[in-house]
């Protein structure tokens, strides 16, 4: 995760670069106490870049590179503070391009992300006025164009002597960076010795901060060490009541004639195709309330589920073929009534990563694609007066929102060597919706209401590794008498029960063993229930799962590094079914379910599905990835294993990794082929091999990927990204007819998908994201030998979304989304002069007689949704409110097709209505 | 049922059928055309050998009626493949269809039983009553449950046709058409309003058994009505008010039921129509059923404060006119019963699943469909419909039909008049 902050500063990295190969001599200044009092401009970093001296690495094994010396600043200027902003109280960032010619003079600046306010034009003055020494390659001048952000901070006004507390103690924190740069060191080691002989130690956090607290009055020996960079000692007065500032330069050490750097920055995936939603993006596409798994349903491949159905259709894949992971753990379930809003609240997310296909070996048991979350680490940083960051950490956050569907809220904080998150969200749908249910004619025992509830709690025990311990779950619940049932299926009616629930005990282990050896580990433990009852209908699964998945990544020499792991998910279960046997592929409508024959099960047991996994990385030069991988499943229930061997490869055809210590003028965009093939098994569903309602012994479903693809970046904010794809099913479950004159299932299925993916996205920055996801698909089956080949039930051909956030400034963002689909299929029934329906008499309703499948297909779905946010930033705390609206001019798309009692008429089923949802969120 | 899909599907099922997001159809409950309203089987739950009577109740509420109707009955195999009607047909021979004849080009959807156009046997039209004796080996032929808990079932789907055209024939070997249709003088096929085809399904038990609904009277705004007929008897009455209907409109008595087949019925017997239905009064579950006592000939005299008169709508529109509740009696002593089978696999109790239908051939019903007991909660006290007004005066009809999920129905049919 790390890496992957990492990555997205990229940009940042290159200019940071620019001060950081010089003064590799004691010519620079170790010590540079920060202004304490006034106001005015103060030049700072960010966070977040990490430049290692790559000492382990031996030279002889180096590609030759070109030496890289970055032009070093000799003169700041200050900015004039704007002053409106100032009365205001309002603090900025501007991100610069400067321009720096062979001479080391600023030729050109240009603002990259600007604040507004007046910042913009102050920077981009001030930065004319800089001077620098000119940047070399290989000792030849070179003009280059750097990053520089523009801190633009206010300084505290010292509160007077009469309010404050006679303190006895004082405080030592600062910042430590490159020596010529303001790039942080983190994880450099302070020794601070005391007039007492007592020594404490502090480590630089990722951003170079760090501080001790109630310190006795004294003069400190600190000294400061970092690996690759020479140490300094200094000598520090604390006085009682003072919080001492420092910032710390550290040098490179000078290994030979030259300086080399190498700058971290993300591993290209494992996979031909990863997209992740970033928490500036999930939080904000309009249409989904702020959801950040709704928000998946917005990207390539995805096709946009029927109705209210919360289902995950991958790349022409039935819903049960993806599944989600929350850091490597299945869950149940990830929306709350099927898709209300997501069981685990975007507070609490990272990041959302979706494989649509040739996913990586680490995962198993599914044909269609993955979608992994990650929870986050507890926030902790300190805000000062008015939302300003500050360097320092150990702070508490709470959090309150609430809007139409529900509230919830959310404290973080630390507690010793400990950052905790503990949160919560209640639904208060059952306040309004148990009238209008009642007023329906309904008996509401219990109306529709979930809960979902999380604990965090992060530690990083030594400087490489970080222990997570999580507790995590859902619970969804309804109860309703239906009086009025169904009049095309009485069995539909009676006592609705239906509830969900799930929880998970989750611990995660992240650490780099030795420089050539790292561990992923998560082990979970927790509950699934479910439980729906309808009349005489019940299906109650109780099951405790325990899964567990361990990776071990070992650099065994450059250029190669091998990845082995396992995974497993066991526990036991109890399962009840009741209920008419369910379709099996490819069977007709089998008529009303008032008159099929009740079935039931009951069956106890522990399921055990283990999987083991090896999977290589391959570089045989900077712009080369190749993963082969291979992947053995067992699943108890079945009876088989599964062998799946995968490659996946990506090659930068320019610019990239092999091109990422150039200046950023020199660099080209870059342009990326990849492509993967892949083998992927999935076992039956468990009602498929039950005894009673299914065939034991059935083999799993299979399937081979197919992808090719090609990214190409367009400018630095702008990547368009092709990815044609083909899959072949084979295996699938099916209908087969058995000699004991019963039908029974086999694996006859055949099926194929294909398709092209186009992602035109610009990434976020500070003021725009957004994206432009076209997918052109067609996905097949054929149910049984000999029976003709009919459209997949969610097959959809064409699925454009177009959507887009802008921060307008004064704390107000806008965005809209809207998505151009091809609409549902559907079976449509005969027509005269054949007769649509057969009356079942026992269930006094008509059963269609249906022609062939899904070839059918209902207009094109389109619709537009906004979203506005604004904020409003007090002293001590945040007040944002937002409106989500969907389907804005109310377009009435035709969503299904419905029929009168016996089927002679038929009218389109349309969707949601404009829908807009209020939220308002206070946070501290 | 499939995890996923459950959770995925049901709640918003759920609150689809709650909020009852239906389009603007006309109701099921609008009887405007020729209906079958329900078949009734003397056993629901039949022993394995046993004979049994099925009857149909049936509606036409044309503006072209009283007209011929033609009612035709044919078996499927027993036990078909799936236990599933659409595989009623297949002509391979297995256990339990050793004889299976070989019907026609059919393959994978519905049979071909004939030549397109040919007329259908005269054998196979019996009227609105039909008997069947089920097979010895019903049960025994089937693969025994994989679930020994299960109680073993054999199962038999019994076919019909009601045709108000002219002849039934042969479709031909479409497999998305029903083998059998209706047509005209002309031989132009006759739609949904003229036809309906359509299916019970009798299951055979060892042991368990099952008991028709006991439908005892009718209540309108809460008061106990005459009724005009129960169960069978509604049979009788139908049958004798089409050929009564008939014989004053074509001069004569005509050949209703156009059937050489056993039960066949050769010209109308008017004097059915007068008896009504049967005589013994049966305790509802208030006690106070009416049963019929007068003519169906004669018209309800509302002079006297008799709830079956209502005052006809003035309003512009139906859902502006006044409402009416209907509410059909039943012996709550004898329903529901315990559902058996599945009692014996779970343990517990779990009883019948009952609902009413309610029909109209005037006025509009709401909440035509009601829960008479769930599953797991029992019987339902609260099962009464409403009805609006005709816009138009005279008299008509309400029928209401109690099912349970075990094949069980049981009927009723009133007279209310609009005045």
């Amino acid at each position: 995760m790390k890496r992957c902050v990492v990555h997205q500063t990229l940009a940042f990295v290159a200019g940071l670069a620019a001060f950081t190969l010089a003064r590799a001599a004691a010519a620079e200044e170790a010590r540079d106490e920060s202004p304490s009092t006034g106001e005015g401009a103060v030049p700072r970093g960010p966070g977040g870049a990490v430049v290692t001296p790559p000492e382990s690495e031996p030279p002889e094994d180096k590609p030759a590179r070109p030496k890289i010396v970055m032009p070093v600043m000799t003169k700041f200027v200050h900015a004039e503070y704007p002053k409106e902003a100032q009365e205001a109280g309002l603090q900025a960032t501007v991100v610069l391009k400067i321009d720096i010619d062979r001479t080391g003079k600023v030729t050109h600046v240009e603002v990259a992300e600007p604040a507004g306010h007046g910042f913009d034009e102050a920077a981009q003055a001030a930065a004319m006025g800089f001077e620098f020494t000119p940047a070399t390659r290989d000792g030849k001048p070179i003009p280059v164009r750097v990053a520089y952000p523009y801190v633009f901070t206010l300084t505290e006004v010292e509160k007077p002597a009469s309010e404050k507390a006679a303190p006895t103690t004082g405080n030592l924190s600062g910042l430590v960076a490159m020596s010529g740069t303001d790039t942080p060191l983190a994880g450099a080691t302070l020794t601070v010795t005391g007039p007492d002989g007592a020594a404490r130690t502090a480590s630089a956090d990722a951003e170079g901060k760090w501080s001790l607290e109630g310190l006795p009055p004294g003069a400190y020996k600190v000294r400061v060490e970092a690996p690759g960079f020479s140490p300094i000692e200094v000598t520090e007065a604390v006085a009682a009541g003072v919080a001492t500032e420092v910032k710390y330069r550290l040098a490179p050490e000078v290994k030979g004639k030259s300086i080399e750097v190498t700058v971290t920055g993300t591993r290209p995936p494992r996979e031909v195709t990863r997209r992740t939603i970033e928490r500036r993006e999930m939080t904000r596409i309009p249409g989904t309330s702020g959801d950040a798994l709704r928000s998946i349903q917005s990207l390539p491949g995805v096709a946009r589920p029927p109705g209210l159905a919360g289902l995950l259709v991958v790349r022409g894949s039935a819903p049960q073929d993806t599944q989600v992971f929350v850091d490597g753990a299945g869950v149940p379930i990830i929306y709350h009534f099927g898709g209300l809003s997501s069981a685990i609240p975007t507070e609490l997310l990272d990041k959302i990563d979706f494989y649509p296909g040739n996913f990586s070996a680490r995962y198993g048991q599914v044909m269609g694609g993955i979608v992994d979350v990650s929870l986050r680490e507890p926030d902790t940083r300190c805000n000062g007066d008015y939302g300003k960051p500050t360097d320092r950490h150990g702070c508490f956050h709470a959090l309150a929102q609430a809007d139409l569907i529900d509230t919830r809220a959310l404290v973080q904080g630390p507690v010793g060597d400990w950052t905790f998150a503990v949160g919560g969200r209640r639904s208060w749908v059952d306040t309004w919706l148990k009238p209008v249910l009642t007023a329906a004619g309904a008996g509401v025992t219990t109306a529709p209401v979930y809960y979902d509830y999380q604990l965090i709690a992060d530690t990083k025990p030594t400087r490489t590794s970080r222990f997570s311990l999580r507790f995590f779950g859902s619970d969804d619940r309804l109860k309703v008498l239906i009086s009025d049932p169904f009049a095309q299926d009485p069995g539909f009616g009676g006592n609705l029960t239906f509830g969900t629930s799930f929880y998970r005990a989750q611990a995660l282990y992240e650490s780099e063993l030795s420089r050539s050896v790292e561990l992923n580990a998560m082990m979970a433990a927790g509950k699934n229930a479910i439980d729906f009852g309808l009349g005489p209908l019940k299906f109650v699964l109780d099951t405790t799962a325990i899964s567990t998945r361990s990776e071990l990544g070992f650099k065994i020499v450059r250029g190669f590094k091998l990845h082995a792991g396992m995974d497993f998910v066991m526990g036991p279960y109890d399962v009840l079914v009741r209920g008419p046997a369910p379709p099996r592929p490819g069977e007709a409508d089998a008529g009303p379910l008032t008159t099929r024959p009740i079935l039931e099960t009951h069956e106890t047991g522990t399921f055990f599905r283990p999987a083991w996994y090896l999977e290589g990385e391959i570089q045989p030069t900077r712009r080369a990835l190749i993963v082969p991988g291979i992947r053995l499943d067992y699943a108890r229930d079945t009876g088989h294993a599964d062998w799946a061997p995968r490659l996946n490869a990506r090659y930068d055809v320019q610019g990239g990794r092999a091109e990422e210590d150039l200046p950023a003028e020199e660099r080209h965009l870059r342009t990326t082929i990849k492509g993967g093939v892949g083998v992927f098994y999935q076992p039956p569903q468990p009602q498929e091999t039950d005894a009673v309602f299914g065939t034991p012994g059935l083999l799993s479903n299979r399937s081979v990927h197919f992808t090719v693809g090609l990214e190409q970046e367009i400018d630095r904010h702008v990547e368009v990204s092709f990815e044609g794809y083909y899959k072949k099913l084979s295996n699938l479950v099916s209908r087969e007819q058995a000699l004991s004159a019963n039908y029974v299932y086999g694996n006859a299925g055949i099926g194929s998908v294909y398709g092209l993916e186009t992602l035109l996205k610009y990434k976020p920055d500070k003021r725009f994201f957004g994206w432009l996801a076209y997918t052109l698909s067609r996905s097949v089956r054929t149910d049984t030998p000999g029976t003709p080949e009919h459209l997949f039930q969610f097959d959809q051909t064409h699925n454009l979304t177009v959507l887009g956030s802008y921060r307008l400034g004064r704390g107000w963002e806008v965005g809209a989304r809207f998505r151009l689909i091809s609409g549902n299929l559907t079976t449509p029934v005969a027509e005269y002069p054949n007769l649509p329906a057969l009356y079942a008499a026992d269930a006094a309703a008509y059963t269609p007689i249906q022609g062939k499948p899904f070839s059918q297909r209902l207009p094109l779905f389109q619709q537009l949704d906004i979203r506005i946010d604004k904020g409003w930033q007090f002293r001590t705390w945040r007040l944002s409110a937002y409106l989500d609206v969907q389907n804005v001019y109310n377009y009435a798309s035709r969503d299904s097709l419905q029929y009168n009692f016996n089927f002679t008429q038929s009218q389109y089923g349309t969707g949601l209505p404009i829908i807009p949802s209020l939220g308002v969120r206070g946070e501290i | 049922m499939a995890r996923s899909t459950i959770v995925g599907v049901a709640p918003a099922l759920a609150l689809a059928a709650v909020l009852g997001c239906s389009p603007d159809f006309d109701p099921p409950s609008k009887i405007k055309a020729l209906r079958v309203l329900a078949v009734q089987k003397d056993e629901p739950y039949a022993k394995p050998g046993d004979t049994v009577k099925m009857s149909m109740l049936f509606a036409d509420a044309s503006d072209e009626a009283p007209r011929p109707l033609h009612i035709a009955w044919l078996p499927g195999r027993q036990d078909p493949l799936g236990d599933s009607y659409l595989a009623s047909f297949l002509p391979t021979a297995d256990k339990c269809n050793p004889d299976a004849p070989a019907l026609g080009a059919g393959s994978g959807g519905l049979p071909s039983l004939g030549t397109a156009g040919t007329p259908i046997p005269a054998e196979l039209e019996r009227g609105p009553e039909f008997s069947l004796p089920l097979k010895p080996d019903i049960i025994s032929c089937r693969p025994k449950p994989q679930d020994p808990r299960q109680t073993p079932y054999g199962t038999q789907f019994v076919f019909f046709v009601a045709c108000a055209g002219d002849h039934l024939g042969f479709t031909g070997g479409d497999p998305t058409s029903f083998p059998i249709g209706c047509y005209d003088k002309n031989g132009v096929p006759l739609g949904s309003d003229d036809f309906v085809a359509g299916y019970t399904e009798i299951f055979a038990y060892d042991a368990v058994t099952n008991q028709n609904p006991a439908a005892t009277g009718f209540k309108v705004d809460g008061k106990p009505v005459t009724l005009d007929c129960i169960g069978h008897d509604c049979i009788t009455l139908e049958k004798a008010e089409l050929a009564r209907g008939l014989a004053s409109r074509d001069g004569g008595a005509p050949l209703v039921f156009s059937d050489s087949g056993a039960g066949a019925l050769q010209g109308a017997d008017a004097s059915a129509g007068d008896a009504g239905a049967a005589d013994a009064g049966l305790g509802g579950d208030a006690g106070e059923a009416a049963r019929p006592q007068e003519s169906l000939d004669q018209p309800i005299d509302c002079s006297r404060a008799d709830p079956r008169c209502i005052d006809v709508c003035t309003a512009s529109k139906q859902e502006n006119c006044p409402k009416h509740s209907i509410d059909i009696v039943v012996d709550q002593q004898t329903s529901p019963e315990h559902n058996v089978a599945l009692e014996r696999q779970e343990g517990g109790t779990i009883f019948e699943q009952m609902w009413i239908n309610y029909y109209a051939d005037q006025g509009k019903v709401l909440h035509d469909v009601k829960l008479l007991s769930d599953a797991t909660l029992g019987w339902a006290p609260q099962h009464s419909a409403e009805i609006f007004a005709p816009m138009e005066p005279g008299p008509f009809h309400v029928w209401a039909v109690a099912h349970d999920n075990r094949g069980g129905a049981e009927w009723v049919r009133i007279r209310l008049m609009a005045r």
